[in-house]
């Protein structure tokens, strides 16, 4: 574990990444100390305005702070993020322990299932049952985890296969360990590399996932500050206002590239075959 | 004589050949039959080419491979009928140690927790009582308390193996099945790890079962051998009358191969013909006959039973 922390802290790009995504986490859970007004107070007499030393990045339609709308929308993004790369890695595991473990047909059931679910695109799925739950922000969590629980289920699935039949694994039968024994405790702790950076890279994939359902009015609900939210209500002003627009899209640009060149970044460091550099 | 600590008869284990689309087709035959006996305290070798199925054999033993048919009887106790509770409970008495010291140890496991793991699945001790046999444990085949918290990844493969020794004593079995435990190190390691089994054979009245290829470690260490070709016992004796004195045309062939260190030697290599024939589809008869010097008629139509040609040393050849 020391040589991958010492590894990490030369990989510049990791640790520009990580700087970057602890800014925006400290700014979400820290937003009522750091946001100069409340994201939904609106204030008439100053509509669709520009930069000013008042409102940093300007208001929108209704004279609310964008500064403060992006730093309480940072909050709904990590936390639609987090919350349902969760629910999916739990899922996840679990059926790519059972389906990679055990095979035959418990794997052919768990396996076919997610085609079925990997069959539709991403945004369509994720429409669906928030279509069918109703919106609102744990519905959008909801159902963007069981959208990506596919694509964790395969990556665990592959890691039980490359090491289910180590000896290691039979040692454990022959002491005596139960099942559920060698699952957790034996072939777990060997997945969970691959495991994490298929979520750091999930994250951003959920972000952007909740952002398109809060553009689409099916996400975050108004008046409840989202990025995608803001994008769209930004639509009809942006050649008034064109920070309205430009300002929580360039929040979750840098947010989403976080995540993703920190996940390429991890992956690159696990990787033995990069190891004798 | 005393009770066998083990008796296998007639273990087979018939492993699906190839699956088409309508289905399998046919069995591929690994251990067809094998019978062996093996008493307290002694150290009983299986030695075979690779893919005569003398690790199956040992993993079915075991029950880490649910044999097809045949009897187990440990103790005079048949382990086959055991449940999986009951069996979990009969897997303290026997142990294994595997070939490979590099993938028999959880990369992601300190030595403690890998020596602890025995214990805690028995629910043997309190945690400081366990603390104190792993660090018991761990001097005993000669490394230090302060190596317990290293990884796997931090040892060398001599090391590494006796750590795997360590595994399988901590919960003092009576029979200890060995599968090549020294075919992936260096000789002289080899011979160190040799001598630890050894001594704790001496320390802890062990049982052994030592699966080998390896002629010259047999003989070093077996008190009997079993030869096996094609997932069956052609001959069993003890070390003395099997090097000595070898009956059936398989084991002759064997010994022959054994390199001696001597340069003024001279043997007479007997070659065997061909490869050893599949397991999938194996000779009718002896299995053997495609490739014996001396096959007659009858080898290919009659499967020869394990006689007692002299006290003690069983052959499965009709012309001896």
């Amino acid at each position: 574990m020391n040589t991958f922390i010492q590894r990490f802290a030369q990989n510049k790009t990791a640790v520009a990444c990580l700087f970057i995504l602890v800014l925006i986490t400290l700014a979400a859970v820290f937003a009522p100390f750091i946001a100069p007004h409340d994201p939904t107070q609106m204030f008439q007499e100053s509509r669709l305005q520009g930069s000013s030393s008042d409102y940093l990045l300007g208001t929108d339609q209704f004279g609310r702070d964008l500064l403060s709308r992006i730093i309480y929308g940072a909050r709904v993004s990590l936390w639609v993020g987090l919350s349902s790369v969760f629910i999916s890695a739990a899922f996840g595991t679990v059926f790519g322990l059972l389906a990679g473990y055990f095979g035959k047909w418990i794997d052919s059931l768990l396996m076919r299932l997610m085609d079925v679910l990997f069959a539709f695109p991403e945004i369509l799925l994720a429409l669906a049952i928030v279509a069918a739950l109703g919106p609102g922000t744990s519905n959008t969590i909801l159902a963007i985890g069981i959208v990506n629980i596919p694509i964790f289920t395969r990556t665990v699935r592959g890691a039980v296969l490359s090491v289910k039949n180590l000896e290691f694994v039979e040692s454990a039968k022959a002491i005596g360990a139960k099942t559920g024994r060698i699952l957790f405790r034996e072939i777990f702790p060997n997945v969970t590399a691959p495991l994490l950076v298929q979520a750091s890279l999930a994250i951003s994939g959920a972000i952007l996932t909740e952002s398109a359902l809060s553009f689409l009015g099916l996400g975050v609900q108004p008046p409840d500050p989202s990025w995608g939210g803001m994008i769209s209500e930004a639509r009809r002003y942006m050649e008034l206002a064109p920070g309205m627009i430009v300002w929580p899209s360039v929040a979750m640009t840098v947010t989403i590239l976080a995540f993703n060149l920190f996940g390429d970044a991890v992956r690159d460091i696990l990787d033995p075959r990069h190891r004798s550099k | 004589m005393t009770q066998p600590l083990l008796m296998v008869r007639s273990l087979k284990k018939h492993f699906p050949g190839k699956s088409g689309f309508w289905g399998n087709q046919g069995v591929v035959r690994a251990v067809d039959g094998v019978d062996l006996t093996v008493y307290p305290g002694e150290t009983v070798s299986i030695v075979g080419e690779s893919g005569c199925g003398k690790s199956t054999t040992g993993r079915c033993i075991l029950r880490l491979l649910e044999p097809t048919e045949g009897e187990i009887l440990f103790q005079g106790k048949d382990i086959l009928k055991l449940n999986e509770e009951q069996m979990r409970g009969m897997r303290r008495n026997m142990q294994i140690v595997f070939q490979d010291p590099f993938a028999s140890l959880n990369p992601r496991k300190t030595i403690g927790q890998i020596l602890a793991d025995p214990l805690i699945v028995h629910g043997i001790g309190t945690a400081a009582e366990r603390k104190k046999q792993v660090e018991e444990m761990i001097e005993i085949v000669g490394l230090t308390k302060q190596h317990l918290d290293r990884y796997p990844h931090e040892f060398s493969g001599g090391q590494r193996q006796r750590i795997g020794i360590a595994r399988a004593l901590i919960l003092k079995p009576k029979l200890v099945i060995a599968d090549e435990p020294v075919s992936a190190l260096d000789v002289s390691i080899q011979a160190q790890i040799l001598n630890l089994m050894q001594d704790l054979q001496k320390e802890f009245q062990l049982t052994y079962l030592f699966i080998s290829h390896d002629l010259s470690v047999v003989r070093h260490i077996s008190d009997r051998v079993a030869v096996m070709y094609l997932g069956k016992v052609v001959e069993v004796a003890d070390k003395k009358s099997l090097y000595e004195n070898p009956v059936h045309p398989y084991t002759r062939a064997l010994l022959s191969a054994v390199p001696v260190p001597d340069p003024e030697h001279k043997v007479e290599r007997i070659l065997l013909e061909g490869d050893l024939p599949s397991p999938a589809n194996p000779p009718t008869g002896c299995t053997f006959h495609p490739r014996c010097p001396v096959c007659v008629e009858m080898c290919k139509k009659e499967i020869p039973a394990l006689k007692e040609k002299a006290a003690g040393h069983f052959v499965s050849c009709h012309l001896e």
